[in-house]
């Protein structure tokens, strides 16, 4: 196993992995660009590359991009790639009140543990985690979309009814187009630009940017406050610390996007939202989650940059690509004639374990990089002036948003959605239980449906819904989430009932 | 931005339109969704009912003197509301005048937009400048570099 450790650290593949990550990570941090279109972008410049180098540096770009993504997150309130979507409910409260550097330094030492342990799952667990996966059905994918839902709870800033009333209108927006079953064309009121639905990325940049670049302009007062004295720079040790406090959420988040990422089609969205759920579920201070809660940063980057590595074990074990990176890497691997399945680790062995090396090689790289990068995208950030920033922002949106689809008609509807989520915004509406609905409503309406029809076919409705193990799992998680806080204000009632007495 | 924000201060007027509006956004959705097969309007009609249900519990709470939720301060709506229409300029230059040019005359409204200072000359020159630069960048990357096709 070390020669292939040893072929990961030659000076070439060492320096794909720098390259790649740095690569990587200026894309992710704009705003419509995402990981897909990075790894896609850049594949070519690969073909003639020996395959071990060629996968090393696709990975290390797909690494990179799934942790940039969380620059604009904390910096500006919009997620980078959907990835971010949950760090920017912490991150960007913290930047606010001036701690933006250390949120950028928990983001990259939370994105380098989840990954590089995702990586290690997929070099020590491959195999059974893609068993799992497979059992992943229909039903299990519509309680995994409930039990992110849930999640609305926690984000309704104000009234519960407001954030429930915007998960509404975002499951609405995920409605439009061609129904799963059935073909209706729904919402669509005429206009082709509406048959395909509205894509999650431009909903995303419209519902998060639009709303932040219109409070910009509303005021003359600085975007980011700046910390002096000793809260001030990377805060590193106070990064670490905190890191330290939150290691159970931190290997937690890691193991939900590992897994997450190993089924197919999930993705990072769905893994840091749950991760996050999961977390300020479980924490002593969950009532500081989405008000600048460290906890909160951990939980979803750890989770998004897990998925990297668990997307690979259904990638590499059986073909079934995790997330459309990795079926972009699959198409990689089969120009360099390799032959996908569970052959693959003894056949190829020497390309696998290098590459898989190469990986978590380029996972560590990222910190040094990362801190890096972090501290003059933040002084650059607060530097920039809004006569600058405003259109610097605005312009990155509308290429952002074009470049997904070629499409004018995503800029028109990435605006509208823009201004509603405004306008939405000062009646107190927050935007993260809409957008929680854009990317949720998909995933649970396909989920029901096809389970629907599986489970009327076998004559077996309740029990394709209420009889599978995992589901039941993923119920009792909903069930908890959901009554948790309550039992535990009882439970601390009745202690200081006890106490007084 | 200023992380000062409005206190509660009377009624939530701003929560009571919005709840308004997803009633009649629900009842409107109710009555698309019976041209819809069984499948396709199962989860569009829950989501409708869920929405009327939370939107009439807000009404009522708002009329029983719920107050507002705390928002951040708008110092100068006009400048949003211009935005919006920049936005909306932009987006009508592409597909007339090309994605570049509509890109530098976006870029210049928003700038102008968002400068609360009065402008100096070489200020308003370097502006410009960077107007023209900063766009170009963005086309070549984005046209050359990634290959997103702009026509």
């Amino acid at each position: 196993m070390f020669e292939y450790l040893f072929q990961a650290l030659t000076p070439i593949n060492l320096m794909l992995a720098v390259v790649g990550v740095i690569a990587g990570v200026t894309i992710g941090g704009m705003p419509g660009l995402t990981a897909t279109m990075a790894v896609a972008v850049l594949t070519p410049l690969t073909f003639t590359m020996p395959a071990d180098s060629a996968l090393i540096a696709l990975a290390a770009i797909y690494m990179g991009a799934i942790y940039g993504g969380c620059y604009a997150a904390i910096l500006a309130n919009t997620p980078g790639t959907p990835s971010s979507i949950a760090t920017t409910f912490d991150g960007y409260p913290m930047a606010k009140r001036g701690d933006g550097q250390m949120a950028l330094s928990l983001a990259t030492i939370a994105s380098v543990t989840g990954g590089f342990l995702s990586v290690m799952a997929l070099l020590l667990l491959a195999p059974p985690l893609a068993k799992v996966a497979l059992a992943f059905g229909p039903p299990e994918y519509f309680w995994l979309a409930v039990l992110g839902l849930t999640l609305v709870a926690s984000l309704s800033k104000g009234t519960l009814m407001k954030g429930l009333l915007g998960a509404c209108l975002g499951l609405l927006i995920s409605f439009t187009g061609s129904a799963v079953i059935g073909g209706d064309m729904r919402f669509t009121f005429n206009q082709p630009a509406l048959v395909g639905g509205v894509d999650i990325i431009v909903a995303l940049i419209g519902i998060f940017c639009i709303p932040v670049i219109l409070d910009l302009v509303s005021s003359p007062d600085p975007h980011l406050e700046v910390n002096t004295g000793t809260k001030k720079g990377l805060r590193l040790g106070e990064a670490f610390g905190h890191v330290w406090r939150e290691k159970v959420n931190l290997l937690k988040s890691s193991g939900i996007g590992t897994l997450v990422g190993a089924l197919p089609a999930a993705g990072g969205s769905v893994a840091s939202l749950i991760a996050y759920s999961e977390a300020r579920r479980s924490a002593r201070n969950s009532d500081e989650y989405g008000k600048g809660a460290p906890g909160g940063i951990i939980a979803s980057e750890s989770a998004n940059n897990g998925t990297v590595g668990g997307g690979f074990i259904p990638t590499l074990v059986l073909g079934i690509p995790g997330t459309p990176p990795d079926a972009i890497i699959l198409g990689a691997l089969l120009v360099h004639g390799i032959r996908i399945g569970p052959d693959l680790f003894t056949e190829h062995s020497a390309v696998v374990y290098t590459f898989i090396f190469g990986l978590a090689i380029a996972t560590l790289i990222m910190l040094p990089i990362g801190l890096f990068m972090g501290r003059y995208a933040f002084k650059a950030f607060v530097a920039i002036p809004k006569t600058m920033l405003v259109p610097g922002i605005l312009l990155m949106t509308v290429l952002g948003t074009y470049a997904i689809h070629s499409s004018y008609a995503d800029v028109v509807m990435m605006l509208a959605l823009g201004v509603i989520a405004w306008i939405l915004s000062r009646a107190g509406f927050a935007p993260a239980p809409i957008v929680l609905g854009v990317v949720l409503g998909a995933i649970a309406e396909q989920g029901f449906v096809q389970a629907w029809l599986i489970g009327s076919a076998e004559d077996n409705l309740l029990g394709m819904y209420f009889g599978r193990p995992i589901s039941l799992v993923i119920i009792s998680l909903i069930v908890l989430g959901l009554f948790y806080p309550l039992i535990m204000k009882r439970f601390k009632k009745k202690l200081m009932v006890i106490d007084n007495e | 931005m200023s992380e000062t924000t409005h206190h509660a201060s009377g009624r939530d007027w701003p929560g009571l339109a919005a709840a308004a509006f997803c009633l009649g956004l629900a009842l409107y959705v109710l009555k698309l969704t019976q041209a819809y097969t069984t499948f396709g309007a199962v989860f569009p009609r829950t989501v409708a009912y869920v929405m009327i249900i939370a939107a009439v519990i807000l009404i009522a709470r708002v009329l029983a003197g719920m107050p507002r939720t705390p928002v951040t301060p708008i110092q100068s709506l006009w400048r949003p509301l211009a935005l919006v229409g920049v936005g909306a300029l932009w987006a009508t230059l592409i597909g007339w005048a090309g994605f570049f040019p509509a890109s530098v005359v976006g870029f210049i409204c928003a700038g102008l937009l968002a400068r609360f200072e009065p402008w100096t000359l070489p200020d308003l020159a370097r502006f410009l400048a960077i107007a023209v630069l900063i766009p170009s960048i963005g086309y070549a990357l984005f046209a050359f570099a990634l290959k997103v096709p702009f026509d």
